[in-house]
């Protein structure tokens, strides 16, 4: 086991291709992505309805690459769309690989 | 009741999500029911299609796209100038109430049908024809035509959406085998269509409930632009469908089309086009406010409207 960056984006779906792009562009091996609901502070989009829910993205991989996506991600996107971004420290078998 | 039975489905669904109710309608059926209209119209458009003289149309579908610019047009300046709306939010709203819904479209055909009036078969065409332009001109409004925008991107998003592909792809498929090569799947998709439509609605009813939240949000200018709007279109609608020679009932299909507003291809182009834009806003007019306001109410209006004006001007 070894030191490794865990990475969760929550976006509206209608970004989930371009988050995605932005993951592997900044170094990442891959990433995990599901279809989440919720609501936020701005009150623009509550995603309770089916015509609009949430992607989230769960990223394992090194410090580096870490701030290279939540800081893109952050400056491309977070002025007009929703957006959580947040990075831990975490504990990963086989961390090398990453 | 001359009231078509769909719209109790509707009605259903609203009073469902106003009590409460644990109701809903999964993700997957949604998209399904969806697949299965765009699908459904654009075959039904295709048989219509085969049995018409393509180059008689071509004229007709260029006015009609070419007037349906009004809408977007008239509705930005009333958005932006008079209602003093953020320029952004003017555009994507114009854009939304351009473009064509297409449950609203059955719902109107489905009306005329039980009426036993007649309408010509290929206005499924007009429909696959006035869902796209007016996304463009709301994203023109939006940033004018400069290289910032993402042209590839929203022609993407526009052309390969499935709105467009569903009805487009069913068009074709509808027009290449002709009513007599598709005759097995009449039953499926013509028979059952009332059903499928009466179980979207139920869902429609359940997510306009939903909304209804949001017209705090959008407050009375919207939701009077909500109304006043649809019934400002319909009228041009009227008035080009009597010339270019529609019939009654062609004339009031295509009130309903200028008339209603897209929340299906509009929201996912706009989001990504112009994503200054709230979407709130445009969900909030378009869904809570016009959807329910043109199925309640708007279609057997447009009717009346139709039978007038073509009483007056046979």
């Amino acid at each position: 086991m070894g030191g490794i960056q865990y990475v969760v984006i929550i976006c509206e779906d209608a970004l989930e291709h371009k988050i995605g792009r932005e993951i592997i562009d900044a170094g990442a091996k891959g990433y995990t992505v599901s279809t989440v609901r919720g609501r936020g502070n701005r009150g623009v989009r509550d995603a309770q309805s089916a015509l609009s829910s949430n992607a989230r993205f769960e990223i394992v991989c090194p410090r580096n690459v870490a701030l290279k996506i939540v800081q893109s991600i952050e400056s491309k996107f977070s002025q007009n769309y929703g957006l959580v971004a947040c990075m831990m420290d975490a504990l990963a078998v086989r961390s090398e690989e990453y | 009741m001359s009231i078509d039975p769909v719209v109790g489905f509707f009605a259903l669904g609203l009073v469902a999500g106003l009590l409460g109710s644990d109701l809903k309608l999964s993700g997957g059926l949604y998209d399904t029911l969806t697949i299965y209209l765009l699908l459904a119209i654009g075959l039904k458009g295709g048989f219509e299609l085969s049995q018409s003289s393509i180059p008689e149309l071509l004229f007709p579908i260029a006015l009609v796209v070419v007037m349906s610019a009004v809408t977007p047009l008239l509705s930005y300046q009333l958005l932006f100038r008079l209602g003093k709306l953020p320029h952004f939010d003017a555009a994507s709203i114009s854009a939304h109430y351009g473009s064509v819904s297409v449950v609203t479209f059955a719902v109107g055909a489905s009306y005329l049908a039980r009426l036993g009036v007649d309408y010509e078969g290929y206005l499924s065409v007009f429909l696959v024809f006035l869902e796209f332009p007016a996304l463009i001109i709301g994203v023109l409004l939006a940033k004018g035509i400069n290289k910032d925008t993402e042209w590839k991107e929203l022609a993407k998003e526009v052309l390969a959406g499935k709105a467009i592909l569903l009805l487009v792809g069913g068009l074709l498929i509808g027009w290449l085998w002709g009513r007599d090569g598709g005759a097995a799947l009449i039953p499926f998709f013509e028979h059952m269509f009332k059903g499928f439509l009466a179980l979207f609605l139920l869902g429609m009813g359940l997510m306009t409930a939903s909304r209804l939240a949001d017209l705090r949000r959008v407050g009375p200018l919207l939701i009077g632009f909500g109304i006043a709007m649809p019934m400002l279109s319909a009228v041009g609608g009227v008035l080009v469908g009597r010339f270019i020679g529609l019939s009654l009932g062609g004339a009031t299909l295509l009130a309903v089309l200028y008339a209603s507003a897209s929340y299906i291809a509009a929201p996912a182009a706009m989001r990504s086009a112009i994503p200054e834009a709230n979407p709130a806003l445009s969900i909030g007019a378009a869904l809570g406010v016009t959807f329910p306001f043109n199925i309640l109410i708007g279609v057997p209006l447009y009717f009346q409207l139709a039978q007038w004006f073509y009483g007056v001007y046979p």
